[in-house]
């Protein structure tokens, strides 16, 4: 590796390869830069010198430091290249060269903005995701994905420029901006960052425009969303945020609120998005109980969702692909055409749910023990509970009401092998880290050995028979109690509808108002300046009967209004110069 | 192409690994539109009374994880975690209270497929071969006045 | 360094008179293009006046920053000040020349096209010699140190705006009465300006800026002194556009010759907000009590006014024109408040972002006079889909529209984020909220044209391209390419911006 590459942000070359992308014309050059980019940038950041600030550069009086590697964001770096690989293979089938392009450099964004080692370069690539995946979004080409995506991209651009502002506000009071965590969330800037992060990181209340995004987007475009954007917001807070009480609570509440509308929920890509939310409150848990082991866990989850999460999109999306829909009640037994499929799938439902053996068990555990270990049994509690439904929606309900259940009578053929290669990958990936060590360094332990805090991590053991008969009766009863309620004919069945949530606020409620308030304006405007009009012509009347032969003067279009107004601001003028001298 | 592989010629004359050629059969759906590997993977799901024996099954398997609870000691930083079955029991209770909240819940919050306007079909890069796929819609929508 | 070699081979008469020969060449050029015989004869020697004064515009940039004083006072006729006309310049002036010549040198390149399709042959002579009167009244105004000698060039490009603006009527008729409103208010701007000027000759006896200056101190709370201070504000403030005095400039913009817009757009306002600038800071000091008090109840409130309704009634205009001169009155806007500060800080943001301004409004409307030229009409929705047939038009466009919103690697982000500094510094911390909010209002407006372009079928699908030609794609993008340029490198026009403050203020503001 030559040197000048060594010391160069894989990210950086993603998104120049994903620009050039965008004007290949010939679809076999286009794939083979999607392809072979991540991979040399997965060289670049193997070889590249922790710790140290590669790339600087100072302008207006700002150091910005471009590449930046430790050990708190190699792994989110490491996992966002996997993610742009396995993206680039899953979207073989298609010849589309906006989507190539901006998914590259989306990704390559994504992966500039979390080595980035000062807070000005963390924003421009932050805008950069925002705008670059956008346009997964608005590739679907139906008329509800061109709102849904305006929608995102209102909602992701306020989380750049309310980051802007906080990055302003530290500036102001500090004069540096080096990444260091916030103490509290009183010191300048901090809360107005914390928002910013928090809109991206999709919080309780300010989540919806994940749900209303995803699902719109298309086959390839959502595998694609579903890897960087919640997951840059993960490494931001462990970067600014780590301890940070509030957290705790926030990721909790995450945790939990989701699984609900999971339960509800009839489109299965939308099921997934909510499931995102579950995931993410964990890994934001975490990071608000702030101790080595949780950083780790956060860090090494959010690792393993990548992937995992990665793999139950492109699952969805291989039958999206197939069948032209994703909501369960149009869906069912596609295992007899789709086996290969569903085989993926489960592996990806089983590692979503934690089963020992599979990624979710190594990871999850370590959160769970530094939760317990805070002695809050509430948020422990709240954390279980969300487990039982993280199986409930991602574990059963998805592979489920997709390939088993109701025999919907769709034959169709199986998913393109480039989607069956990329789903056998992630599926390798999810097992491979959730083994136990059988080879010292393999298994669980090299993901162990890549965390922040690698000595931490060698100590704590996931594989104790404790832990594993724990999350096993766990698992075992509550698909029991699915067993027992489908049995019993209590499981809700799957209608199709739209579920409301917290975007009827801006979708019906708000933009009533706004409707409401344009016909209001729209019948009280000309009444006003009527009303003005009468006043201003009757003193002009006055003044044209008095000075000169009426309608002279008389048609009085912008001239006249504006005549009025500089009289005013004149006197205005006057008055506050006399009044203060 | 060494030549211990032995080599078939088949019907539309082109030469392939006799690998290869199972490998094809396998992974080619029959005329009913199924996937011969659905019955080696998945075959089991169809047999007769299967879900009367998974619920036997996992009736069984949960009862033994939770009597493993009498002769496994769990190391628990939260006291009461360590009383018997309590994962098992918390498991359950959980999620037998999200699905059966569904049914309220779904009451409450479910609307129309066109609540927010017309939905608008699938993406535009689903399976070209698919019947009436990429559908142009022209339904109202919440963007319309 | 280029500034240096400019200084060092220019030869000696021009090193003397650079000053004055900014407006004076293009002065004499004017009437010589309206006898011409030929069009495009006359469109040659346009060009020619215009880069000559931009030549003379970087010289005197040169000499001001090599001087030690940094202030170049030229006598005209040998008549010294305060009772002959002097042109005085100094880093602000400079600034503002640089400016006015390098945009009316780009402007007159691509005059021809745009031009000759829009004004009937016979006519071209004149509307060029229209445009050099107007060019050479601007760099009248932003050179000279005589508050009546600023009043005649004012009037000088006033009144040949005015008919610039009427020689629309050719393609919309809407352009008389545009040009008829700018008319009756722009000489309303001017009287109010006269009127202030008078004002304070009764109360100093003298016309000379500096001479008014030094005389100020001793006549505090003199009230003719007031008076004039206040009619000054509002003419000048009607000239720049300042809101709600904005009325005339809508329409003026839309109607007009597409080449015109693009002229004023990037120009005129510029210069109007330089002359209130150097009233408020030079003439009369900042310290003066009634000042602050303007500046905190009147000038900022109604920059605010300006960023945040200006941008709202942007979102709702659906011809292409009319949104981006409301756009234009919103970051005359963000000007006013940076100068509002009365800070040195704030001054420098403000001239930073007229810098910068200049350039992104100079690259949006000279794209939208390379549409001009193939489709008819400049709604929303004729700009559907010449993303694909006019790439290289509608990429300058969203180049130029990205730095109007903000976007990092920008000239514009720049300008913004100095103006969120002095704002900061200034404790206006709500200030920048409504910045950041009327930024997004941008997002809106720019993003729906975008959209139209580069995501939507072409309205009515015709197989040929509708490129515009090679005269206007090179200075847009001149323009465009400068946007991504200054925004990465903002070293030259911060430095004009910062010298210009410390000009305006005084060296010792910065300390």
């Amino acid at each position: 590796m030559p040197a000048y590459l060594a010391s160069l942000n894989p990210g950086w070359l993603l998104i120049v390869a994903g620009v050039i992308a965008l004007f290949v014309k010939v679809r076999v050059v286009r794939q083979a830069i999607s392809i072979i980019a991540p991979v040399i940038g997965i060289l670049m950041l193997a070889t590249a010198q922790h710790g140290v600030d590669h790339m600087t550069y100072e302008t207006l009086g700002i150091k910005l430091s471009f590449y930046r590697v430790d050990s708190l964001n190699f792994l989110f770096g490491l996992a966002f290249l996997i993610a742009a690989l396995l993206n680039a293979i899953y979207a073989l089938h298609t010849d589309n060269k906006t989507q190539d392009g901006m998914a590259l450099a989306y990704a390559g964004s994504a992966i500039a903005a979390t080595f980035a080692g000062d807070l000005m370069t963390l924003f421009i690539f932050w805008e950069i995701t925002a705008i670059t995946s956008v346009f997964m979004v608005l590739q679907a080409g139906t008329r509800a994905s061109y709102f849904a995506s305006m929608r995102y991209l209102g909602i992701q651009i306020l989380s750049g420029v309310l980051l802007l502002d906080g990055i302003a506000y530290v500036w102001h009071y500090q004069g540096d901006l080096s990444l260091q965590a916030f103490s509290d969330l009183n010191q300048p800037g901090a809360l107005i960052i914390f928002i910013a992060f928090g809109i991206k990181a999709a919080f309780p209340f300010l989540h919806n425009w994940l749900q209303d995004a995803y699902p719109k987007a298309t086959v390839t475009g959502a595998v694609v969303l579903s890897a960087f954007t919640t997951k840059l917001a993960v490494y931001a807070f462990a970067r600014l945020f780590p301890g940070q009480h509030e957290l705790i609570w926030i990721g909790a509440v995450m945790t939990c609120f989701p699984v609900f509308f999971a339960v509800i929920e009839n489109d299965l890509r939308k099921v997934l998005a909510y499931s995102t939310n579950n995931q993410v409150g964990f890994m934001i848990c975490a990071i608000g109980v702030g101790t080595p082991l949780a950083l780790n866990g956060a860090v090494a989850h959010a690792f393993a969702d990548i992937l995992f999460k990665g793999l139950l999109f492109m699952s969805m999306g291989a039958v999206l692909y197939r069948t032209g829909t994703t909501k369960a009640n149009e869906l069912g037994g596609l295992y007899r055409s789709m086996p290969w499929t569903t085989l993926f799938c489960l592996v990806g439902a089983i590692s979503i749910s934690a089963m020992p053996l599979f990624s979710a068990f190594v990871t999850k555990s370590m959160i769970l023990s530094s939760v317990a270990s805070t002695g809050m049994v509430v948020v422990w509690l709240m954390l279980m509970f969300a487990s039982a439904g993280v199986l409930e929606h991602s574990g059963i309900k998805i592979p489920y009401f997709a390939f088993f259940g109701h025999d919907s009578g769709k034959r169709v053929k199986e998913a393109p092998f480039n989607m069956l290669l990329a789903m056998g990958m992630a599926a390798f990936l999810c097992i491979a880290i959730g083994l136990p060590a059988f080879l010292p360094g393999f298994g669980y332990e090299w993901l162990y050995s890549l965390l922040p805090y690698p000595i931490e991590a060698a100590s704590y053991q996931p594989f104790t028979l404790g832990h594993i008969l724990a999350q096993l009766q766990l698992l075992a009863l509550a698909v029991f109690a699915f067993v027992l309620l489908q049995r019993l004919g209590l499981y809700p069945p799957e209608k199709p509808g739209v579920i409301l949530d917290t975007d009827w606020l801006y979708r019906k409620a708000g933009y009533g108002t706004a409707r409401w308030i344009d016909t209001v304006w729209a019948k009280l405007g000309p009444a006003m300046t009527a009303t003005f009009r009468t006043l201003s012509e009757r003193a002009y009347d006055r003044l044209v009967d008095t000075f000169s032969p009426r309608g002279v003067l008389a048609r009085n279009g912008v001239s006249g209004g504006m005549a009025v107004w500089t009289t005013v601001i004149l006197g205005v003028v006057l008055l506050v110069s006399y009044l203060t001298s | 192409m060494t030549d211990e592989t032995p080599t078939v010629r088949d019907s539309s004359g082109r030469f392939v690994k006799q690998a290869a050629e199972t490998v094809n059969a396998m992974s080619r759906t029959n005329d009913e539109g199924i996937h011969p590997m659905a019955k080696v993977l998945f075959g089991w799901t169809e047999a007769k009374g299967i879900g009367a024996t998974l619920f036997w099954v996992m009736a069984g398997l949960s009862l033994v994880l939770v009597l493993a609870d009498l002769v496994i000691h769990r190391h628990e930083e939260i006291h009461f975690a360590s009383s018997i079955g309590f994962y098992g029991l918390w498991g359950f209770l959980s999620f037998s209270f999200v699905v059966l909240m569904g049914w309220p819940l779904g009451r409450l919050l479910r609307r129309d497929e066109d609540y927010y306007g017309d939905a608008g079909g699938p993406p535009a890069d689903i399976d070209p071969d698919l019947d009436g796929a990429p559908l142009a819609s022209h339904g109202k929508h919440e963007g319309d006045h | 360094m280029i500034l240096e070699t400019l200084l060092v081979s220019a030869p000696d008469w021009a090193i003397r008179h650079s000053t004055v020969l900014i407006p004076i060449v293009p002065l004499i050029v004017a009437p010589v293009l309206a006898m011409s015989p030929s069009a495009r004869l006359a469109w040659v020697a346009s060009i020619a006046a215009t880069a000559a004064s931009l030549y003379f515009a970087l010289l005197t940039l040169a000499i001001v920053q090599s001087s030690t004083g940094g202030v170049i006072s030229y006598h005209v006729g040998n008549w010294p000040p305060p009772i002959g006309i002097e042109f005085r310049v100094d880093a602000l002036n400079a600034m503002i020349l640089l400016i006015v010549t390098g945009m009316g040198f780009l402007a007159s390149i691509f005059a021809w096209p745009s031009v000759i399709a829009e004004i009937s042959r016979p006519k071209i002579g004149l509307f060029l010699c229209a445009f050099l009167l107007c060019f050479a009244g601007l760099c009248g105004v932003a050179s000279t140190g005589d508050a009546f000698n600023l009043f005649v060039f004012l009037e000088i490009s006033s009144l040949s705006t005015y008919v610039l603006v009427a020689m629309g009527a050719g393609r919309d008729r809407r352009a008389l009465p545009a040009a008829f409103d700018y008319l009756i208010m722009g000489t309303l701007g001017a009287s109010f300006y006269i009127i202030g000027v008078g004002f304070l000759y009764a109360a100093t006896g003298t016309l000379n800026m500096a001479d008014i200056a030094a005389q100020l101190p001793a006549l505090a709370g003199n009230r003719s002194v007031q008076v004039g201070f206040a009619f000054i504000i509002v003419g000048l403030g009607l000239k720049a556009a300042m809101w709600p005095l904005h009325q005339w400039l809508p329409n003026a913009y839309a109607y007009s010759p597409s080449f015109v817009t693009m002229f004023l757009a990037a120009t005129a306002t510029k210069v109007a907000l330089y002359a209130l600038i150097r009233w408020l800071f030079t003439i009369f000091q900042p310290d003066f009590a009634f000042e602050q008090a303007l500046f905190t109840w009147v000038l900022a409130p109604l920059g605010i006014a300006a960023m945040v309704i200006c941008s709202f009634q942007a979102v709702f205009q659906t011809d292409v024109r009319r949104m981006l001169a409301y756009s234009s009155v919103a970051q005359v806007g963000y000007m006013i408040l940076g100068v509002s500060l009365g800070t040195a800080i704030g001054v420098s943001s403000g001239l930073l972002h007229l810098f910068n301004h200049a350039l992104m409004k100079g690259a949006l409307f000279m794209a939208v006079a390379g549409i001009c030229l193939n489709v008819q009409g400049t709604t929303i929705r004729d700009f559907a889909g010449l993303g694909r047939t006019a790439p290289f038009t509608m990429t300058a466009f969203a180049i130029a529209g990205l730095s109007l919103i903000g976007v990092p690697l920008t000239a514009g982000f720049i300008s913004k984020l100095q103006l969120g500094y002095a704002l900061f510094e200034h404790g206006w911390w709500w200030a920048v909220l409504l910045v950041v909010f009327s930024s997004f209002l941008a997002v809106f407006y720019i993003g729906r044209v975008l959209q139209a372009v580069f995501f939507q079928a072409p309205a009515n699908p015709s197989k040929h391209r509708k490129e515009a030609p090679l005269l206007l794609l090179v200075p847009l993008w001149v323009l465009a390419l400068a946007n991504i340029y200054f925004g990465i490198d903002a070293s030259f026009p911060a430095g004009l911006a910062r010298d210009g403050a410390v000009a305006a203020l005084g060296l010792e503001a910065f300390r």
